[in-house]
């Protein structure tokens, strides 16, 4: 019944993790580091993002006949966090920690304020609905879990 | 009805900040009455000048700060729509600061008209207020301990609020002066439910949320309100029966009960930021964990005043000023820091493509300045509980407090307005 909320849950705080260790390197200083680790916060967040947009969301907006609502303020929010990632690798690129720190918190806000919202009404909406249609759930809960794996070990 | 639901009910600007910028504004009046009066306030609780004072801090700044961030996050952490924000915001406003300064006043002159004055406008606002929201707060699709706890909250409100007109009415005359024992039940479910349920409820978003914690457990955050409302309900019940009545059995179950939840949640918490993934110390950390000892301290205070450990007498003092000053005051502190940068981020990113960072309209070195400034304000108000002349000092550096507050948020509101015009300048 929580299949979806759970595992998207999950991948949350995967993305935190990603998001947490590229912090600590910039602030530490340690750029090459921050590469890397900014590197697999990007690989991590843009991945979930787009299973959202291109496989829940589509169903959720299917099954309820509603694309001006609750997903399309999600669409828009997810603009707004790659526009914040482009802040995080202008701020790599100069080496620049206070920069770095200051896009990190407001990508941090806005990502944990999305999430927020996610995970206590529209995943559960999400489960909810759609799993109404067992088969064609147990589908998109593959692909959505496909996808998600690859991008963990891409 | 599900897929009504959309996110874009958060609220107009003006909502939410007509309370943060008046919730200074009240502290900046208690602080100049305790350097004033600070011998009368530090004699005993229940002077009129402390119960002024009190009221200053908890039915001025922390329900004005704590209604403005529930405008604003029912809305989106609970998906509970206000319907006509702007217009309920404007009346819960107006009857709240005038209520809350009728009601200091009625203290200090002890006269009934202003009790009457502000118990009107207080039960107006509260009663405003939770007609507005409770449709959507028990409508909502939303699920989660929050939610829940959001709804425990507002109850304890209304009764909080109930109870307190009944003491402004026998403060004025109306009612007989045996009903003051309702003070107990007064305090207990304004800080303990009111307060602390929405604390609690916050603190299940936000801990995780800042700080990249893991949540707290489902068993917790499910049993602790539960436990609350139990304590209290037993509590209240004790009270109306003929031998709880007076006999001190209430007081001594709510003290208790009341002191394990506050201990049991403040361990929870601090365990839960000491597990945190992000590794930063920022001024809303420490906000949060310096609440956190004030909210242990306070429950052992608590809890050995209703053992007989330590005498009754004496422990009021320092128990509200913990309370009051060191777990509320620094929360909201710490949390208005964050929340007032990111709705006016969240505002400006529509009006222009790249709006200044969140940290850049409060920054990191300000919130660090009141955050030393009320870690001070809060030693000198527990020394002046020892040692009243230092009230003279508390009261100062609670006023200063406030002052900082006003100047920080204005200086937050002056950056969104600069960036806000330059699209209307390049415009015209």
């Amino acid at each position: 019944m929580d299949r979806l909320t759970h595992f998207m849950q999950h991948h949350h705080g995967h993305c935190d993790e990603a998001f947490a260790t590229a912090e600590a390197d910039a602030h530490r200083g340690d750029w090459s580091a921050c590469a890397a680790s900014l590197a697999r916060f990007r690989a991590d967040l843009l991945g979930h993002l787009a299973v959202e947009e291109e496989r829940i969301f589509p169903a959720f907006e299917a099954s309820t006949g509603n694309t001006a609502g609750p997903t399309r303020v999600m669409r828009a929010e997810h603009e707004e966090m790659r526009e914040l990632l482009g802040w995080l690798d202008e701020a790599l690129a100069g080496r620049n920690a206070i920069a770095f720190a200051d896009a990190a918190e407001t990508l941090l806000i806005l990502l944990q304020q999305h999430n927020m919202k996610e995970e206590n009404i529209l995943y559960p909406m999400c489960d909810r609905i759609l799993g109404g249609d067992e088969v064609a759930f147990n589908q998109l809960m593959g692909e959505v879990e496909q996808a998600l794996m690859e991008v963990a070990h891409g | 009805m599900a897929a009504e639901l959309s996110f874009e009910q958060a609220p107009p600007l003006s909502v939410p900040l007509r309370f943060f910028f008046t919730a200074p504004l009240f502290a900046l009046a208690a602080g100049l009455l305790l350097a004033l009066r600070g011998e009368a306030v530090f004699a005993s609780r229940w002077t009129p000048e402390a119960l002024a004072a009190t009221h200053l801090l908890t039915a001025g700044t922390m329900l004005q700060i704590m209604l403005g961030a529930l405008f604003q996050v029912l809305p989106v952490a609970a998906g509970a729509n206000v319907a006509q924000p702007r217009l309920l915001a404007g009346l819960v406003h107006l009857a709240l600061s005038a209520g809350g300064a009728a009601l200091a006043c009625a203290f200090l002159w002890s006269d009934a008209q202003f009790f009457h004055l502000a118990a009107g406008l207080l039960g107006l606002a509260v009663a405003a207020l939770v007609l507005g929201v409770s449709v959507g707060l028990w409508r909502t699709p939303a699920l989660g301990a929050t939610v829940w706890g959001l709804r425990g909250a507002m109850l304890a409100l209304v009764v909080t609020v109930g109870l307190g007109v009944a003491l402004a009415l026998v403060r004025s005359g109306d009612l007989g002066g045996r009903w003051m024992v309702l003070s107990t039940l007064h305090q207990a479910w304004g800080l303990g439910g009111w307060a602390g349920l929405l604390l609690a409820a916050v603190a299940w978003l936000v801990v995780p949320m800042f700080l990249l914690t893991p949540s707290y457990p489902t068993l917790f955050t499910r049993g602790l309100p539960a436990a609350i409302g139990a304590v209290l309900t037993t509590g209240s019940l004790v009270m109306a029966t003929p031998a709880g009545w007076g006999g001190g059995w209430a007081e001594r179950l709510l003290a208790i009960g009341l002191a394990l939840a506050a201990a049991a949640f403040a361990w929870a918490t601090l365990t839960l930021q000491r597990r945190r993934r992000r590794k930063i110390t920022d001024a809303c950390f420490r906000f949060w964990r310096l609440a956190m000892l004030a909210l242990t301290l306070a429950a052992g205070l608590l809890a050995a005043s209703a053992t007989g450990l330590a005498p009754d007498t004496g422990l009021g003092l320092p128990l509200g000023v913990l309370a009051l000053a060191g777990v509320f005051l620094s929360v909201m502190l710490g949390m208005l820091y964050k929340i007032v940068p990111f709705i006016l981020w969240l505002h400006l990113r529509r009006k222009v493509s790249r709006p200044p960072a969140m940290t850049r309209l409060v920054t990191e070195a300000r919130q660090l300045l009141h955050y030393r400034l009320h870690l001070a304000n809060l030693l000198a108000l527990l020394l002046a509980t020892l040692w009243p002349p230092a009230a003279m000092a508390g009261g100062l550096l609670l006023a200063a407090s406030g002052g900082l507050l006003l100047v920080n948020l204005a200086g937050a509101l002056r950056a969104y307005l600069a960036v806000e015009q330059v699209p209307a300048v390049a415009l015209s």
